[in-house]
């Protein structure tokens, strides 16, 4: 939390704000090179696997957003400190972005791979219903102007809609047959070339500079944001 | 325990009393579930072939339909000349709001369901209650799980502004696992599936009801003080 607040602090600095989404923007060129250039073809795959490499991160930093809304909005219940509030803002609206990103770059690859944009299988369908829970987080945020009604509304939200999450999940895949492909199995033995599974790692570096560039700056506009609300009431009493 | 028990009893008796002094409210909703089941008929086109398998789901998007009117109701009423405020003002412990809610919410969706169903065996056909217990279970077991996520959003939605369609956009993606596990089980049981189908699923609805009901009896308390 201590990390946070100083990661926060170093954003009040013009070139830390650009520096790091420089960084960013440099990653990922550097990663769109390695994976659509330097990667070597995959067995028995044609030249849209690549797509992977931006695949398998914009997920993983998707349900990470969807758990910082949960960590925040159980740390706002708990602790009452409207900081957490906006955490669990930032979090839903990256996680929203991302998962949107994920099922957008899933379906091209979905298209090539199965000939059809779109499967009623597991991880999609649970990738979407996730989608329809975080977009509606994020309008019930929008309908409520009280700023301590909506905290605990979307709090509460925030933590029923994570715990659904793994039941989701878990029903999806009783339901639905499994299709999706299993890009890591393992970390120990990845089953992945060398430089398939740096290229991966770079790709994962770029995005999760990036998620948290845009986190932090979307935490630094809500701070903000918060500032001038509270001078502008002290203002009119 | 005892003084939380008492006091939803209280709750829900003076819920019970104010709707069935009207009544219409019942049968508005009886009138909707009925048309779900009429209007599905057209969309899919019934025939004695395919009843079986798309019975369970037909009933059960009409109970989550009609069910999903009947929650947005039940904190509109304490809305009206600010009920709402006496109760939030009144030294109770707030679960014991929470238990009269739901029970109420699941009491009048039973109600619907034991006027609906009989409606549906003629117009279909088919008879649903066959294995009249298990049945029975599923159904009380999908019932408990909707009405206690439902109760919370319901408490939610009725201070927003647009209260009419959050209530059903926050709720419905949070019930696709109790959807599926109950309309499968009602199916397995419609199609004479084997034992361990449903008895699984009969399981899981059951795991999914308690889950949700501790959770959202801890929470909503923070609901309550907002309203």
């Amino acid at each position: 939390m201590k990390l946070l607040e100083k990661a926060l602090k170093l954003t009040d600095t013009a070139i830390v704000r650009y520096g790091s989404l420089g960084a960013a923007a440099a990653l990922m060129l550097l990663g769109a090179y390695l994976a659509l250039v330097w990667s070597p073809e995959a067995m028995g795959e044609t030249a849209v696997y690549r797509i992977v490499y931006f695949h398998v991160p914009t997920a993983i930093m998707a349900y990470l957003g969807f758990f910082v809304t949960f960590a925040g909005s159980f740390l706002f219940l708990w602790k009452r400190e409207m900081f957490f509030d906006r955490v669990a803002t930032a979090g839903a609206e990256l996680g929203v972005l991302f998962c949107s990103l994920m099922l957008v770059t899933g379906m091209i690859w979905g298209k090539q791979r199965w000939g059809a944009w779109w499967i009623w299988e597991p991880r999609l369908t649970t990738a979407l219903i996730l989608l329809i829970i975080y977009a509606g987080y994020l309008i019930l945020r929008s309908t409520i102007d009280n700023q301590m009604t909506r905290a605990r509304y979307a709090a509460v939200f925030g933590i029923v809609g994570f715990l659904d999450v793994p039941v989701v999940h878990f029903a999806i895949k009783m339901w639905g047959s499994i299709m999706h492909p299993v890009v890591i199995k393992s970390l120990a033995e990845p089953g992945m070339p060398p430089e398939m599974l740096n290229t991966l790692r770079v790709c994962m570096l770029a995005f999760g500079v990036l998620f948290a560039t845009l986190f932090l700056l979307r935490l630094r506009v809500e701070n903000l944001a918060a500032e001038v609300a509270a001078l502008r009431s002290n203002h009119e009493d | 325990m005892n003084e939380i028990l008492r006091t939803a009893h209280a709750i829900l008796l003076k819920d019970l009393k104010t709707e069935f002094r009207s009544r219409e409210f019942l049968g508005h909703t009886f009138m909707f579930a009925l048309l779900v089941i009429v209007i599905f008929n057209f969309a899919f086109k019934i025939n004695p072939l395919n009843t079986p398998e798309l019975a369970s789901g037909i009933l059960w998007i009409a109970f989550l339909f009609a069910g999903t009117l009947g929650l947005g109701r039940s904190f509109l009423i304490e809305k009206e000349n600010d009920c709402i405020q006496g109760l939030g003002l009144s030294p109770v412990d707030r679960t014991a709001i929470f238990i009269a809610k739901f029970l109420g919410n699941l009491f009048f969706l039973v109600l619907i369901q034991i006027m609906t169903i009989p409606v549906f065996i003629v117009l279909y056909n088919l008879n649903v209650m066959e294995h009249f217990t298990l049945q029975t279970a599923v159904f009380l077991l999908g019932d408990i799980g909707f009405m206690t996520l439902g109760t919370l959003i319901a408490a939610m939605s009725v201070n927003l502004k647009a209260r009419e369609i959050l209530l059903p956009v926050l709720l419905l993606p949070l019930l696709v696992p109790l959807l599926i596990f109950a309309a499968s089980a009602t199916a397995a049981l419609l199609t004479g599936g084997e034992p361990e189908s449903y008895m699984g699923r009969l399981k899981l609805l059951a795991a999914y009801d308690v889950i949700f009901f501790v959770v959202s009896a801890l929470v909503f308390e923070y609901i309550m003080d907002e309203l």
